[in-house]
């Protein structure tokens, strides 16, 4: 029996710590969003927006099978505002029609830049440049998948800094202006992040988002619930612990010579964008070079989230992989002062917090289960516990959706707030517990050495349903 | 453990109901506010727009002084953002009278950063703060002197400009940049002050300045104060230095940028060689000839560009490279050949 009570012991210890950490980020962030506030309020964006002296940025647009989305999302990466922009789109050896939608819709023609090939990539089929928007480079290669695609884009690319996004995401007109803030305050930057939205029911047109709303269909309301407590408290939080060690695949920011330097992403893993970062970090720490990476709150990019649980499924189970691959890897920086930081805060509680928070949820799970088959159970207490446990994490929402409230106010009007509002007292009733199954799968599966990556039904971008497109 | 479950849940229990209240009551006042005032900004926003067509502020006074100042302020930035010339003067009269300015620039005397920011922001976008703002060039948070410098560039006078121009040596990055962004927006105004900073500063602190000197034509005035800095002992210096003097003074450097050609740093290098390329030096095509054999690929291909630009000396140069011994200059040449080929 006193194996029994160790263990709840752990359990009810390790529920202890996790919380008072997410609460500390919460509080960490509430104060970084303050500084955020005022610096974002009135910013001269538009100095900025037509300044010689901005560093010059390459967004590199990795594509695969996204015929139904590519020529949107080009174009929405066109009408960026930013004054020395590059967009690079890597068609990585697509099957079906990505590569002749971009050459119809822009009038490509073949060019032979001099690049440095720094990074070995699957072969270079072609480069284009568009005739009639001369930033855009078009990179035909053969498949080799997203990281190799990136590393080809940063090949190509001419900018000091790399922005890496998917091909399917929408990108804020001036998410550039608000990224490159970071790098012009501090030379020690090395990668910024920003804040992802779902784009489900939302109202695009011409690859913006005119009406932003929260989404329609439950699994995708929920997914947005989450996105904003992961970016809002969760990634804000960490500018003050140091640095993160995410930055979304979806949208970051990098230094490019330092990404180059390093040999640009891994392919060797289905975390790469991860990865990428904890590596950049760890550079910086062994060579002096640049190391932080700075998270911006404001919201700057929509992407599109799985709206079926078996989709969904398969994407938490990748990055649950993802995280266990990135934290084996770069286990020789835990604990290591040398690694300021990254090694004495975020490996400990990234390894701790995040990827064993599914083993040791299970483990809750099966005590509860085993005590009440043998030694029955105090109801009072489990009862007690469990309101107790759903209080709280109801609470980190409301709490992070009061900090939306008071700041970005992500979803537009408050009608949209009040509906994800709903949403966030269905989420820890059987949701949150998915997820816990899917990410303990995704470390089972790492464990026993899986690689893959799984398909993503994509249905494009359209006005919202019963919406209308004015 | 039971007995303590109950005081936590009461706690997360009050804590959750002042979320959800906090929540619910901010949405409604920010609609009650913004219907409650909907009527007296429209009314502001319509005389102010007829003040503007006629040139007098006093027509749009009252309308303002009856909006919250928060709101006010608001309008009165959209419009200075949409206006230029005398209408821009009218929106700051109208502030003015209104008693925004004032409010504002009491401000920016706050103890916290963020609030003088708000209140420098606010004066860039409007006017006003003449005889406060230049000092918070020197103010203690970077933020603030970065700002400070944006507004220089719309209302500064010469003084303020030469204040901002000294900037460029500031420790912090983002005031760097503000200086260096609002100099090179000044142009000829800051020509002056910036060769004062260039004479004066040593070492990697003279690289801005060498930057902004790049982005003004202004050789008279700047290529004797840059020149020495050609020959300074950090590498990134001369790089700037040279990069500088081709920009603003293209062949007349000839020298200066010919010698750079054999510097011991390929940055230093590179930046010759693209100077040779952009102000036409074609006798130097054979010694860009050699750099194409250079053991840094930034370097062969500057030089590579370079010949390119120099038209029919250079072509020549890297035709007859396709044969060099040497691959990677050969690689190069056919690289830059190919490139002009196709595009």
């Amino acid at each position: 029996m006193s194996v029994l009570r160790v263990l709840e012991a752990v359990v009810l210890g390790y529920f202890l710590v996790v919380n008072g950490f997410l609460l500390l980020l919460l509080v960490l962030s509430a104060l970084d969003l303050r500084r955020h506030r005022a610096l974002g309020w009135l910013a001269e964006i538009d100095d900025l927006r037509s300044s010689p002296l901005a560093p010059r940025i390459s967004v590199l647009a990795p594509a695969y099978g996204e015929e139904s989305t590519i020529v949107e999302s080009t174009r929405s990466l066109l009408a960026l505002a930013y004054p020395q922009l590059e967009i690079v789109v890597v068609n990585d050896g697509s099957q079906d029609r990505t590569m002749e939608v971009l050459r119809d819709a822009f009038a490509l023609e073949p060019v032979l830049p001099i690049y440095r090939r720094r990074i070995g990539t699957a072969p270079v089929r072609g480069i284009y440049r568009s005739r009639d928007t001369p930033n855009l480079v078009v990179v035909d290669k053969d498949n080799g998948g997203k990281a190799d695609a990136l590393n080809c884009g940063l090949c190509v690319a001419s900018g000091e800094l790399a922005c890496a996004i998917d091909a399917d995401t929408i990108i804020e007109p001036d998410a550039l202006l608000r990224m490159v803030r970071p790098f012009l305050e501090s030379d020690d930057v090395v990668a910024a992040g920003g804040t992802i939205r779902p784009v489900n029911g939302a109202q695009v047109r011409a690859g913006r988002v005119v009406v932003p709303r929260a989404p329609r269909r439950p699994v995708a309301a929920l997914q947005a619930v989450e996105y904003l407590r992961a970016f809002l408290p969760g990634r804000v939080g960490w500018n003050r612990l140091g640095g993160n060690l995410i930055i979304s695949g979806a949208f970051g920011l990098f230094r490019r010579e330092p990404t180059l330097a390093i040999g640009g992403y891994e392919e060797e893993t289905v975390g790469e964008d991860m990865e990428l970062v904890a590596r950049l970090r760890r550079h910086g720490h062994e060579t002096g070079g640049p190391r932080r990476v700075q998270f911006v709150p404001d919201p700057l990019a929509w992407t599109e989230v799985p709206e079926d649980l078996r989709t969904l499924g398969r994407q938490r189970d990748r990055w649950h992989r993802g995280l266990a691959d990135v934290l084996w890897r770069h286990r020789g920086t835990l604990l290591r002062p040398r690694y300021g930081s990254l090694g004495l805060v975020a490996t400990p509680v990234f390894l701790l917090i995040e990827l064993l928070a599914p083993v040791v949820e299970a483990l809750g799970l099966a005590l509860l289960v085993v005590e009440l088959v043998l030694v029955g159970i105090n109801w009072d207490f489990a009862v007690l516990f469990l309101l107790v446990a759903y209080g709280l994490g109801l609470l980190m929402t409301v709490a992070t959706l009061v900090l939306d409230e008071w700041t970005y106010r992500s979803f537009g009007s408050a009608r949209e707030r009040l509906r994800l509002l709903a949403w966030t007292l269905v989420e820890p009733l059987g949701f949150r517990q998915l997820t816990v199954v899917w990410r303990l799968r995704g470390l089972m599966r790492w464990l026993r050495g899986s690689r893959a990556w799984g398909e993503m039904r994509r249905s494009g971008f359209a006005p919202a349903e019963g919406g209308v497109d004015r | 453990m039971t007995d303590l479950l109950v005081p936590v849940l009461l706690v997360e229990a009050g804590l959750l109901l002042a979320c959800l209240v906090a929540l619910v009551a901010h949405m409604a006042w920010a609609a009650a506010r913004a219907r409650r005032v909907a009527a007296r900004l429209a009314a502001a926003e319509h005389a102010a727009v007829r003040a503007l067509a006629v040139g007098n502020p006093d027509l749009a006074v009252a309308e303002v002084s009856a909006v919250p100042a928060r709101e006010a302020l608001a309008l009165l930035v959209r419009l200075a953002d949409a206006v230029t010339g005398q209408a821009s003067a009218t929106v700051t009269a109208i502030a003015r009278r209104s008693g925004l300015l004032a409010r504002v620039e009491r401000r920016l005397r706050s103890v916290s950063r963020w609030r003088r920011l708000r209140a420098v922001r606010l004066l860039t976008r409007l006017g006003g703060g003449e005889d406060t703002v230049p000092g918070l060039l020197e103010d203690r948070a970077p933020q603030v002197r970065a700002q400070a410098a944006s507004w220089v560039v719309r209302h500064g006078d010469d003084a303020a400009v030469a204040a901002l121009v000294a900037r460029l040596v500031d420790a912090d990055r983002l005031a760097r940049f503000a200086a260096a962004d609002g100099a090179v927006r000044l142009g000829s105004r800051a020509a002056p002050a910036l060769a004062t900073v260039i004479a004066r500063t040593e070492g990697p602190a003279v690289v801005p300045a060498l930057t902004v000197a790049a982005a003004l034509n202004e050789a008279p005035l700047l290529a004797g104060a840059v020149r020495p800095h050609a020959g300074a002992r950090d590498p990134e210096v001369r790089a700037a230095a040279v990069r500088a003097l081709a920009r603003m003074a293209g062949a007349a450097e000839e020298e200066v940028v010919a010698a750079a050609l054999d510097d011991e740093d390929p940055r230093v290098r590179a930046e010759a060689a693209e100077a040779c390329g952009r102000t036409g030096l074609w006798q130097i095509a054979p010694r860009l000839g050699a750099l194409l054999r250079d053991p840094s690929w930034d370097v062969r291909r500057a030089a590579g560009l370079a010949l390119r630009g120099l038209g029919g000396p250079g072509s020549l140069v890297l035709r007859r490279s396709l044969d060099d011994e040497d691959r990677f200059a050969a690689d190069m040449a056919r690289l830059v050949l190919d490139e002009e080929r196709v595009g």
